[in-house]
């Protein structure tokens, strides 16, 4: 529930700059954001396995 | 089942190019798991412990330099070993569970090794003795986790090694999937980008030049 | 009164640091728990080390500070990439997973780890935050602050001045003008690691001559004000992810050295490499002294503290102090995104109503444990015993031409090894410092290494010193005699570090003055590649892989 809070300031932010129109097209990339988060993010580092390809 | 096995771990082997990559990627995987045995080692609580996480560290170091080479000599050029961190086993699992997933990735390990030994004894003899180095190291580090299980970890140990097994799977479902949303992500961002093209006309970014000074 | 944990995280070097009462009680950085070199992912072994030195639980903290406003920082790429459209497609595709997926968040991640409500959890900006670490931790008040990096949120530059609250920014230079990008361009184009490299083409420049000076003033340009301004194309507008300058730099100084090649200086490759490095050193030095000279006028301020990842630069520091209008200089010595944790606690702590206390020592970090040490060292079936007199003991070795790994007390905050996690020789002995470089830690032949002195001695042996940088080794001076040729750079400089009374380094040194020595090598205890070490196991590993020819940690005497 933290992230609403991130989620509110980051649009805090860009309102306070009066860059509305950023506000869409942020919209969509956390939207995509939701896909790392379902795969826990970015390059990702595996000890002790041996690649198989 | 074996050959089978040996088939699959080998594969890479006989695609022109993938032999540097995949020694490299080997080394990094040594590099980490150095990092991780350090830690560990820092963070254990017994003298003795400590003393055998540092002396596996040791050997994991020196393969991850054994491999690094292989890896240049095998490209035939110098190549950078990449740092990418280390997935602090024992700080997310504490010591029974970290174990069990030493044991299990160098019980792994040594099998995956076996197969590439076996391969390259007739193809290339230096790398088989290079690799048969290691996979010494690799017997005996599977041993003393072992023997960690069955001794001051007996207590938990088969609890600890479902633990470590779930996470393992866990940590290669996420490679995978790290690798397949690569590739969706990347063209979904480009998607975007391109629908954001109007807004590049305002972002138009006015170099800031100079001082900009405060009011 | 209140409890303040400043952290930097996510981009390169990310530490912890707490401020209680207005008092600095701890700082660390990651990397040297985790063993990762630069490691730039949230510090969560450092916020706790750090909450266990101050003796205190999350729970009580009043504030958690982040150094830089992560909503500012998103903006920025997102109107640069767009800006550059469409060049800036790759760099927005990368740049925005790397937001999106991790920095964008690192608030509540803070929160989620020390299990604190997220109200609790605030961002200072990133400059002011490296102006916050230098100002409170500098020795003298009349200050100005320099802040000098690659990029924080949008700007690259920043001139502070002091304010009850936090630093208030008096004027900045925007990204892309950047002296700390131009810099790390150079260093990837010599093929260095950038975040790593920088120090290692400090010290190749004095092997060269700047024959490269005029395309230097073309690619940074310097204006009558002390601002600079980057030919953005010829670093790829920074928008490159496989290099960090584009075919423009190459078609002006030729092409890139290959990474990983070994080093030899008689031939014409490495020679001209070396040249463009002496080049974009004296290009640096020149930028930075007309900052330094903007500050003064804008601010009138006496003093100079300086931070921000290029202040590591210490011969551009040593110009700065000697060439500059300030009459002193401080850079605190974490003066890379690693500070900026500590600056954030220190804004934190301004804005909570407390008063800055106490005066620096950089002695920040966790303890060492001879205890412990000893233990494991048995086990590792290594010699192990308590000495009486760790120092006199030490200094016959050294005398006799040992290599001494040295571990006392709290670890060292910022890069530089200052006693606490050292590698110790004699200072006039070339085959010492050559069988440290090949053998020991692995670097590259032409890397120089620091001398340690007492106070007492230090201008007898150098020029400029002591200073207010000279105790944190942050600037360099011009070595007197040839005495120390095992310290002294080919240019004839050191980076010197002086030792005030008090403490077992200075115990050490005087027991090295009975052996007729006046000062001796001081390098990090570390192989190449490697960070600090910080925890007794890490300096027991270093022992048995590098073989230095005895460890001290405390009063433990570790031999093979």
């Amino acid at each position: 529930m933290s992230r609403f809070t991130t989620l509110r300031e980051l649009v805090a932010h860009f309102v306070g700059q009066r860059k509305f129109f950023f506000i869409p097209l942020l919209l969509v990339l956390l939207l995509a954001g939701g896909l790392l988060l379902l795969t826990g993010g970015l390059s990702y580092v595996a000890p002790f396995v041996y690649s198989l390809f | 089942m074996r050959a089978l096995a040996d088939f699959v771990y080998t594969l890479s082997w006989r695609i022109p190019g993938r032999r540097w990559r995949r020694l490299l990627a080997f080394a990094e995987a040594e590099a980490e798991s150095a990092l991780e045995l350090r830690c560990a080692a820092a963070a254990t609580v017994d003298p003795e412990r400590a003393a055998l996480y540092l002396k596996h560290a040791a050997d994991e170091a020196r393969h991850a330099q054994i491999l690094h080479r292989r890896a240049a000599l095998a490209r035939g050029a110098p190549v950078t070993l990449p740092r990418r961190g280390h997935g602090r086993l024992y700080e997310r699992f504490g010591e029974r569970v970290f174990v069990a997933y030493v044991h299990r990735g160098e019980r792994r390990g040594r099998r995956q090794f076996e197969a590439h030994v076996r391969f390259f004894e007739e193809r290339d003899p230096p790398l088989a003795a290079a690799l048969t180095s290691i996979l010494t190291d690799e017997r005996r580090h599977e041993r003393y986790t072992g023997e960690l299980l069955e001794g001051p970890f007996a207590d938990g140990a088969a609890r600890a090694r479902r633990r470590a097994r779930l996470a393992d799977l866990g940590h290669r479902w996420r490679r995978a999937g790290a690798a397949l949303t690569a590739p969706l992500f990347a063209l979904l961002m480009l998607v975007l980008y391109l629908l954001a093209a109007p807004l590049a006309l305002g972002a138009r970014a006015r170099e800031a030049d100079g001082w900009r000074k405060e009011d | 009164m209140a409890a303040v944990l400043g952290v930097s995280a996510h981009y390169h070097d990310a530490a912890a640091a707490l401020v209680v009462d207005g008092r600095i009680v701890a700082a660390q950085q990651e990397e040297r728990l985790s063993r990762v070199k630069n490691d730039p992912s949230l510090p969560q072994l450092a916020i706790d080390a750090c909450l266990a030195l101050g003796g205190i639980d999350a729970a009580a903290l009043d504030r958690v500070v982040f150094y830089e406003n992560p909503y500012r920082k998103l903006e920025r790429v997102l109107v640069g990439s767009l800006a550059a459209f469409p060049r800036g497609a790759g760099f927005f595709r990368r740049a925005l997973r790397s937001q999106l997926g991790d920095k964008l968040w690192v608030l509540d991640q803070l929160a989620a780890h020390l299990g604190v409500p997220r109200e609790r959890v605030g961002f200072v900006d990133h400059h002011q935050s490296h102006a916050a670490s230098a100002l409170d931790c500098a020795p003298f008040d009349d200050a100005v602050a320099l802040t000098v990096d690659g990029v924080g949120e949008d700007e690259s530059t920043a001139l502070w001045a002091p304010a009850d609250d936090g630093p208030r920014r008096i004027a900045s230079i925007g990204y892309p003008h950047s002296l700390g990008l131009f810099y790390a361009a150079i260093t990837a184009y010599l093929g260095f690691r950038v975040n790593e490299g920088e120090y290692k083409v400090m010290g190749l420049a004095a092997f060269g001559r700047p024959r490269f000076r005029e395309a230097m003033e073309q690619l940074l340009r310097v204006s009558s004000d002390g601002s600079f301004r980057l030919r953005t194309s010829a670093f790829g507008d920074h928008l490159r992810a496989d290099r960090a300058y584009g075919d423009e730099l190459l078609a002006m100084l030729g092409p890139a050295r290959e990474p990983e090649c070994p080093w030899d200086l008689q031939s014409d490759d490495d020679r001209r490499f070396a040249d463009v490095a002496a080049s974009a050193q004296l290009a640096l030095e020149e930028v930075m002294l007309a900052l330094a000279r903007a500050a003064h006028e804008q601010s009138g301020a006496r003093h100079l503290a300086l931070a921000g990842g290029v202040a590591l630069n210490c011969c551009a520091n040593a110009r700065v102090l000697a060439e500059g209008p300030f009459e002193r200089v401080f850079v605190q010595p974490a003066a890379g995104d690693a500070g900026g944790a500590l600056g954030a606690a220190l804004v934190g702590a301004r804005q909570a109503g407390d008063s800055i206390q106490g005066v620096f020592d950089p002695a920040l970090g966790i303890a060492a444990d001879a205890g412990r040490a000893l233990a494991v060292a048995r086990h590792l079936g290594l010699q192990a015993e308590r000495v009486d007199d760790p120092e006199r003991e030490a200094a016959e070795r050294l005398a006799e031409g040992a290599i001494v790994a040295w571990v006392r007390g709290r670890s060292e905050w910022g890069p530089r090894a200052l006693g606490q996690r050292s590698l110790l020789s004699r200072a006039d002995d070339v085959t010492l410092r050559d069988v440290l470089n090949r053998r020991i830690k692995g670097r590259e032949p032409f890397r120089p290494f620091a001398p340690v002195v007492r106070d007492a001695h230090a201008s007898a042996l150098f020029e400029g010193a002591p200073s207010d940088m000279t105790p944190t080794m942050t600037t360099v001076c011009r070595v007197k005699g040839d005495s120390l040729p095992g310290c002294t750079h080919v240019d004839g400089t050191a980076r010197v570090q002086t030792v005030a009374g008090g403490g077992a380094l200075d115990g050490l040194l005087q027991a090295m003055e009975r052996q007729g020595q006046r000062a001796l090598l001081n390098t990090s205890l570390n192989a190449a590649g490697e960070p600090l070490v910080a925890h007794v196991t890490d300096a027991l590993d270093f022992f048995v892989r590098r073989k230095p020819d005895v460890l001290y940690v405390d009063d433990v005497r570790i031999t093979r």
